[in-house]
């Protein structure tokens, strides 16, 4: 086997659509993978294309990757369950709705289409929604996706693109030159792979990447738990994304564990009811009091949710970085580039994070300027 | 909100007719839940799935109210067939609770704290 | 959340028999069986035991049950919950908390020690056709004639001459029913000889060498095609023929039923001869995991009567690690009990297992 020009580590949705952009560009990749392709936080979420999470910079990020994926509808060969569903968002007590009011002033000014909803007029949308509720807002922009057949789709065309696809083999170590200044090899649990340039998409454990090389990737695991309900008709919810004020809050660092309700509708009609934070290092097991809380807070919300069955639930690792912000980012290593850190909008920020470390490769004309997104704030501050 | 705008013409979750796939019993049910066929999972290990979690991604057998609990087992066995790995050697896919359907009502009323029961 | 000392998953013969040994001891002990009555597999056992004198031969599980569950009853340590579904296992810390559902209500029971002894399921077969109504698993019928006296049918096909195939079989015409064939894949008959015997006398053909090709029906099962097969598994054209059945029913071998286990993050092995994978256990019966010991069909497909044993070993390990009984003891018990589990696995099929366990039990040091 040839030695591939760029090694992406991680084969989660940000690996894999980087693989591909970086392939369209005629460079030979190849992803290697600890497991197996997307299974971590890729396939453990869900698929929201969460298109209002602030600042800017993140919706900026978020609405050009969803162009990015009406664009891959039609180019990739698997039906990815992509659909226009927007979202809503509950506002539980009048002060939430004083919060979600703010909020909306503040998105609208970062070119986000919303409106607010009084509670009479959500109702009249969601009839199933508890009457005590103090109103609401729509946010028609927002999509869904399934994200375990889109980053099957993706691999699927960056083989079809003469990649090279190394699953079940762990980066253990990475070769840079002597003077340290860049990169020589990829060494794995299968052998070495010399190339000169390397990706970091390794979502939660970018942090460990990162040391290889001693680059400071502060992310850190934060856990998420979901309940998915048996298949249920489609008129529970009438949009298949809904959540609860509660949620913005619960996305602050000082919630040690913060726990919300998020009810998402797949095409497949079941019901993923979302969602919890918690710092618990890689512990990726389910843990049972807080898939209660989140049951309970979406039975708040929607009590006819009482009598549905579930039938699974599971954990996954978010990439956490400490601003919230994503790193989409070169290194002051030559050849190694960092694409992570994008916490709960991984799936969201997927394609247009591709699409920039690919520009950044080959020095291209950048889509949106990335300099906030760079990994050397978190060298500056030590 | 309801009429949902179909970003485009529904695709075929698999590739049709990419490999001739020339098996016997192409449309026999392996996972009632989700009415999968033996072809869609032959299909899926054509497309290099090696292992039950992978077939389960792309074809959702295994995804229904069973959890597998029917299937799994079929699954293995194809998947050792057209693999060539031994059967004792393919691992059933992950297990998460609950181990059996529950209500949702049920998940989530908690018991309170009764420390007295020790 | 609940708490106590040792919690059972399972009321069949293996978890009776482990809470009467602790509690014996002293262990305080809560048992849980999502069934409405304890036993397992037991009380839909009608027919007279096989194994020799000391372990019941003769007797009925269903009678090997009620002996059990009257010795459990004695035992004021013991709380037995049933209509309770252990729907969830986690670790926390050093102990284990078992989420159990009961009066629909969600319980968190907390546990120093945990004993799986979940049973089998059983294993379907796949051939075009086998979704239609009719086409039946052997535990489903069996609870079916033995516990709610209801026929699934009129005229049935058996698939598997194992001991549960011929015992259901034997069952199923004592209760009215036809049974048309029994078939075998294999070049000869898998269950005991007297279970076969039993039902060879009432005229019914036990086809070896053959399987089900298809099924037939509109909504439900109204032809089987059965065809032979050669040393290697293919079908030989022309063989095939045609019954008119209306019930197919599967006895294709069990497998440990390990979802429990699983999600504990205990290691398995795969062993053909206890029925697939199986945790890795030691001479105690504790996994991989600590605190977590397995016994029954869950730590390889065998009988009720090693079950009860494999069970009582647990019962005094547990004792034994929860300081209710000294070294000494415990050893003198556990040799006891180890050497009628031994006794238990004899014959052609006995010794396989026997040295299937003995290799499982060597693993568990190397891990
Ligand atoms: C409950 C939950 C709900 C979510 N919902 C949404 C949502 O609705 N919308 C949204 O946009 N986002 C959502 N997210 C967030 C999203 O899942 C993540 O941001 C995204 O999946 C991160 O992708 P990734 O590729 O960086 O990480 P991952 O998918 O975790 O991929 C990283 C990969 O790197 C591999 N790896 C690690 N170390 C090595 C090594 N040494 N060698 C080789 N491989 C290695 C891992 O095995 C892994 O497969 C949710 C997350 C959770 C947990
Ligand atoms: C037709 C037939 C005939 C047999 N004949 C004989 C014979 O003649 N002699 C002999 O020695 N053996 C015989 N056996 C075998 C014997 O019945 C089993 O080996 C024995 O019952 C195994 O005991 P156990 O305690 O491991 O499991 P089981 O008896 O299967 O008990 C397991 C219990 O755990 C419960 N359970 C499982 N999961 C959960 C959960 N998540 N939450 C709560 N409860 C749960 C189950 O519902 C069940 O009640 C026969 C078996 C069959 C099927
Ligand atoms: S049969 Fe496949 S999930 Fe139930």
């Amino acid at each position: 086997m040839t030695n591939p020009d760029v090694v992406v580590i991680g084969g989660g949705i940000i690996g894999c659509c980087c693989a591909y952009y970086l392939a369209k560009q005629r460079l030979k990749v190849a992803i290697v993978e600890k497991g197996s392709i997307c299974s971590e936080a890729s396939k453990s979420c869900q698929g929201h294309l969460f298109l209002w999470e602030l600042p800017a910079i993140n919706i900026k990020l978020a609405k050009a990757s969803k162009k990015l994926y009406e664009q891959l509808y039609n180019e990739l060969d698997i039906d990815f369950e992509l659909r226009n569903t927007g979202s809503m968002s509950i506002a539980e007590k009048p002060q939430d709705l004083e919060t979600l009011q703010q909020t909306l002033n503040e998105l609208r000014q970062a070119g986000v289409e919303c409106q607010m909803l009084s509670a009479k007029e959500f109702i009249k949308t969601e009839p199933n929604v508890t009457r005590d509720i103090s109103g609401g807002a729509s946010f028609p922009e927002d999509g869904q996706l399934n994200p375990l057949l889109t980053t099957i789709a993706l691999t699927q065309a960056v083989k079809k693109l003469g990649a090279d696809i190394r699953h079940f083999t762990e980066v253990t170590g990475i070769e840079l030159s002597a003077d340290k200044s860049s990169i020589v090899a990829v060494e794995t649990t299968k052998g070495k792979i010399g190339t000169k340039y390397v990706i970091n998409a390794a979502g939660a454990w970018s942090g460990q990447i990162g040391r290889m090389v001693g680059i400071n990737i502060p992310v850190v695991p934060r856990r998420g738990n979901l309940i998915v309900t048996e298949q249920v008709p489609d008129n529970i919810i009438n949009c298949q994304i809904i959540i609860a004020s509660g949620y913005l809050d619960s996305l602050k660092r000082e919630n040690k564990t913060a726990v919300a309700a998020n009810v998402q509708q797949t095409r497949e009609g079941n019901l993923l009811l979302g969602s919890s934070r918690e710092f618990a290092g890689f512990d990726k097991n389910v843990n049972p009091e807080v898939i209660s809380l989140i049951v309970k807070r979406c039975i708040r919300f929607f009590p006819v949710l009482a009598d549905l069955h579930t039938i699974r639930s599971w954990a996954g690792l978010r990439p956490y970085s400490p601003d919230m912000l994503p790193i989409i980012s070169s290194s002051p290593i030559e050849g190694f580039y960092v694409a992570s850190g994008h916490e709960g909008v991984g799936i969201t920020m997927g394609p247009i994070t591709g699409k920039l470390i690919t520009q950044l490769i080959t020095k291209q004309q950048l889509d949106l300027p990335v300099d906030q997104l760079s990994v050397e704030r978190f060298a500056e501050k030590q | 909100m309801k009429n949902l705008k179909k970003i485009s013409k529904q695709k075929q979750r698999t590739y049709e007719g990419e490999s001739d796939l020339n098996i016997e019993n192409a449309d026999m049910i392996i996972c009632r839940c989700q009415e999968v066929t033996l072809k869609d999972i032959v299909q899926a290990i054509a497309e290099d799935a090696t292992t039950v979690n992978e077939i389960k991604r792309r074809t959702r057998a295994g995804m229904g109210l069973c959890q597998g609990r029917s299937c799994s087992r079929l699954v293995r066995k194809i998947l050792a067939e057209h693999t060539g790995q031994k059967f004792a050697k393919v691992i059933p896919g992950t297990f998460r609770p609950p181990v059996r359907p529950i209500a949702l009502s049920t998940l989530a009323s908690l018991e309170e704290d009764t420390d007295d029961k020790s | 959340m609940r708490k106590t000392e040792f919690a059972i998953v399972g009321a069949g013969p293996a978890g009776l028999s482990a809470a009467i040994e602790a509690a014996r001891a002293g262990v305080k002990v809560v048992l849980a069986d999502e069934n409405q009555r304890p036993g397992g597999q037991l009380f839909k056992q009608i027919h007279k035991f096989f194994g020799s004198e000391a372990h019941h031969a003769g007797v009925r599980g269903i009678d090997i049950g009620t002996m059990l569950l009257q010795q459990v009853s004695q035992q004021k340590n013991v709380e037995i919950m049933l209509d309770s579904v252990v729907w969830g296992i986690f670790r926390a810390n050093t102990s284990h908390t078992l989420g159990v559902i009961h009066n629909s209500k969600n319980i968190h029971l907390k546990a120093r020690k945990v004993l799986l002894a979940t049973g089998a399921t059983e294993n379907v077969l796949a051939f075009p056709g086998w979704t239609l109504a009719g086409v039946m698993g052997a535990g489903a019928i069996q609870t079916l004639v033995n516990v709610h006296r209801v026929l699934p049918g009129k005229r049935v096909l058996m698939v598997g001459s194992g001991n549960v195939g011929l015992i259901v079989s034997y069952q199923l015409l004592q209760a009215g029913a036809e049974v048309v064939a029994i078939v075998e894949a294999l070049p000869k008959i898998g269950g005991y000889a007297v279970h076969a015997g039993k039902v060879a006398r009432t005229g019914v053909p036990i086809l070896t060498s053959t399987t089900v090709k298809e099924v037939h029906g509109k909504d439900k099962v109204e032809k089987a095609v059965l065809v032979q097969i050669d040393k290697n598994w293919q079908p030989l054209t022309g063989t095939e023929r045609e019954l008119e059945v209306d019930v197919v029913c599967l006895a294709c071998g069990l497998s440990p039923l390990a979802e429990l286990a699983w999600i504990t993050g205990c290691k398995f092995t795969d062993v053909p001869e206890l029925g697939g994978h199986v945790p890795i256990h030691n001479e105690n019966m504790e996994t991989t995991v600590p605190g977590i010991y397995v016994a029954g069909d869950l730590a390889g497909i065998e009988e009720a009567s090693t079950a009860i044993e494999e069970g009582r070993l647990v019962g005094i390990a547990v004792a034994e690690a929860l300081g209710y009984l000294a070294a000494g003891e415990a050893k003198d018990k556990k040799t006891e009990i180890s050497s009628r589990a031994e006794q238990l696995r004899e014959g052609p099929f006995g010794i396989a297992r026997k040295q299937a366990k003995e290799q499982l039990i060597c693993r568990s040091l190397s891990e």
